[in-house]
């Protein structure tokens, strides 16, 4: 009777140190939204890179602001050179962690995270809803937030003011694999 | 006379109007693949002043269009990784006669650095023909 239990402890335990401890992507895609009457901005960047700790659910994002792809060439100029200030600056970051995350939960759950987002040198506290989606040792975490271009004293030219809205919708995906080293 | 010299600087006003926009607000995008390569390095040459915060030196890596060739480390989609320390997002998808150990050269543009994974980043790459 013991030994069936013993056995079965012993499984539990091995399926519970099966998975890797840390998980990464390399493709991440981080796209954000300017709306406004004059027009309509969109940048995407498919090159993010972030990775989580899934023993202690902390998560890290890291971007080049270099590697945004605008509809026009110009705008990548103007974000790039006046607005991002982007060989001062060149990265965005987040770091913060997934508030009560379940790695081991197969299929779909919805957590918050919360954290501290650094741009142009500048660090905001962020809480995020961020869905979830775990298949075998992958993982997919995707949401929206919104930022405050005033936050970031990122200065628009008096005559650009109303060609770029106060506050931007960013849009995030990332796909992530086990981590092998 | 007064009209055709109306009409004519109404033209012209309209013309200049359409070269200012062309010129200013479509602004063409690069074309990576059909630029020559402003720096052609192996890839610890190119790692290793971004590592030591070089940052004259790497000012003038970002954006342009670099030649590096190297060990392949890794691949994932169409991102593979040289020696690892240089990440590569190619243009097209994979081609088959890629694999980890082969010595290759890439162009792309250089996006810079990334301190969270330890990698320079080049991006819009397509893989060099051996010589």
């Amino acid at each position: 009777m013991i030994k069936p239990v013993i056995a079965m402890l012993f499984l539990v335990a091995l399926e519970l140190t099966s998975y890797q401890e840390k998980i990464i992507a390399r493709q991440g895609n981080v796209s954000f939204f300017s709306y406004t009457s004059v027009e309509n901005i969109k940048a995407e960047n498919n090159q993010v890179l972030s990775i989580i700790d899934l023993e202690n659910s902390k998560i890290a994002v890291s971007m080049l602001m270099n590697a945004f792809v605008f509809e026009k060439a110009l705008m990548r100029e103007h974000f790039n050179e006046s607005y991002i200030e982007s060989d001062i600056y060149p990265k965005a970051t987040f770091e913060g962690e997934i508030i009560d995350f379940n790695p081991l939960q197969e299929g779909s759950q919805t957590k918050m995270v919360k954290g501290v987002f650094t741009m142009r040198g500048i660090s905001k506290e962020l809480e995020i809803k961020t869905k979830i989606e775990k298949l075998n040792d992958k993982y997919i975490l995707s949401g929206v937030f919104e930022a405050v271009v005033n936050d970031y004293d990122i200065k628009i030219p008096p005559l650009l003011a109303g060609n770029i809205a106060k506050t931007i919708l960013v849009n995030f995906r990332f796909e992530y694999d086990p981590y092998e080293n | 006379m007064n009209k055709k010299r109306v009409f004519i600087s109404t033209i012209l006003l309209l013309l200049s109007l359409i070269a200012v926009y062309v010129f200013f607000l479509s602004g063409k995008h690069r074309v990576i693949a059909d630029e020559d390569a402003t720096i052609v390095l192996k890839s610890e040459e190119l790692y290793a002043p971004f590592k030591n915060n070089h940052s004259t030196l790497t000012a003038n890596y970002i954006d342009q269009v670099a030649q590096v060739s190297g060990l392949i480390t890794s691949i994932s989609k169409n991102t593979i990784e040289l020696d690892n320390i240089i990440q590569v997002d190619l243009n097209n998808d994979l081609k088959t006669n890629l694999e980890k150990g082969k010595i290759i050269t890439i162009k792309g543009r250089c996006v810079g650095y990334d301190d969270l994974f330890d990698v320079v980043k080049i991006d819009q790459a397509i893989v060099l023909p051996k010589e």
